[in-house]
């Protein structure tokens, strides 16, 4: 074999086969999730989240704290699953079942717990 | 049956089938699922610590620096913005720059963890980890707080360390040929590992800095 056989990486990289359909669903190799805008502007609102959950902290809120702060953790988690982990676009029933499913059993297993200490 | 082509002697050897990396995805969300629970577990026992010992907990928490923690959540964002786009880039056939956002997906894991082992030294020079007597002679609840911050934010640093394992391999396989555009399931899964770290820290910080 001569050395200008070995192929390049960007030639290792072409697109094969556009129809090749490597995620189990509907979408093709060739046509990634998403767009570069969208992956910002969704990582801009999460440091704006941040940086609003840490400007709260100052606030008297009280009780009402642990919601807030539960509440913007909760929406930046959403963010990161739907935008940057693909759910968003996931075709296969059983993934963007998976989160709830693991969610309802934590709930279970800090709901029964919360049943025995604050009852016990 | 007897419509279809006859196969050709020794083609079955050849034969590969059609690549699905489905499979390899729902694996690797289970197993996003038991580390889910993993942390929740910890999660509940703060939470039920945090309960019973409120005081102490805003007093331990008035301990750690809050501009460490808040940029470090700013850098972990960070690392999970490049991680998609590497993602991005390499389904678009560009591994070079794929290579580049793994590369600051890395620098911004070194800067996590120097930030997170600067804290660590810190509270080591003041007498607050784990068995320290300094630590033993404070309230209970402080005691308690120290060692969930130390166990947690530990167990997650190790995670950091296992993504960032994960996103070299990476690098290093995209390099040699080896991990191509047409079978992207590694880079793909190494970067949900990475997005989780991220989600993981985002309910660690709040819980942890901004409770005082």
């Amino acid at each position: 074999m001569s050395k200008e056989a070995r192929p390049t990486l960007e030639e290792l990289n072409a697109c094969d086969d556009p129809e090749l359909d490597v995620h189990g669903g509907r979408r093709g190799i060739c046509h990634p999730h998403g767009s570069v805008p969208l992956y910002v502007g969704i990582w801009a609102f999460l440091v704006c989240l941040t940086l609003l959950t840490v400007t709260m902290a100052g606030w008297k809120l009280g009780a009402l704290a642990i919601v807030a702060v539960l509440a913007i953790a909760a929406t930046k988690s959403t963010l990161v699953l739907l935008g940057f982990m693909h759910l968003w676009w996931e075709d296969l029933v059983v993934i963007r079942l998976l989160v709830p499913i693991v969610l309802v059993t934590l709930a279970i297993f800090i709901g029964l717990t919360y049943t025995d200490i604050l009852y016990r | 049956m007897s419509d279809r082509p006859a196969v050709a002697k020794g083609e079955a050897a050849t034969h590969t089938p059609p690549y699905n990396p489905a499979g390899g995805r729902l694996g690797m969300w289970l197993f996003i699922c038991t580390e889910v629970l993993l942390f929740g577990g910890l999660f509940l026992l703060y939470s039920v610590y945090r309960y019973r010992y409120a005081a102490d907990f805003h007093a331990a928490s008035a301990l750690l620096d809050r501009v460490f923690g808040t940029t470090n959540t700013i850098v972990l964002i960070t690392s999970s913005l490049t991680v998609v786009l590497s993602i991005f880039e390499f389904e678009r056939g560009r591994p070079s720059r794929t290579r580049l956002y793994i590369l600051f997906t890395l620098l911004c894991g070194f800067a996590f963890l120097g930030i997170k082992g600067f804290e660590w030294a810190a509270k080591f020079e003041h007498g607050l980890y784990p068995g320290a007597a300094h630590l033993l002679s404070r309230p209970f609840g402080e005691v308690l707080y120290f060692g969930l911050y130390f166990t947690m934010t530990g167990l997650h640093a190790v995670h950091v360390i296992v993504g960032m394992a994960l996103l070299f391999t990476a690098w290093l396989r995209i390099g040699s040929g080896k991990l191509r555009r047409m079978r992207p399931a590694f880079l793909e899964n190494a970067g949900l590992f990475w997005h989780l770290v991220d989600v993981i820290w985002i309910f660690l910080f709040p819980l942890f800095y901004l409770i005082s």
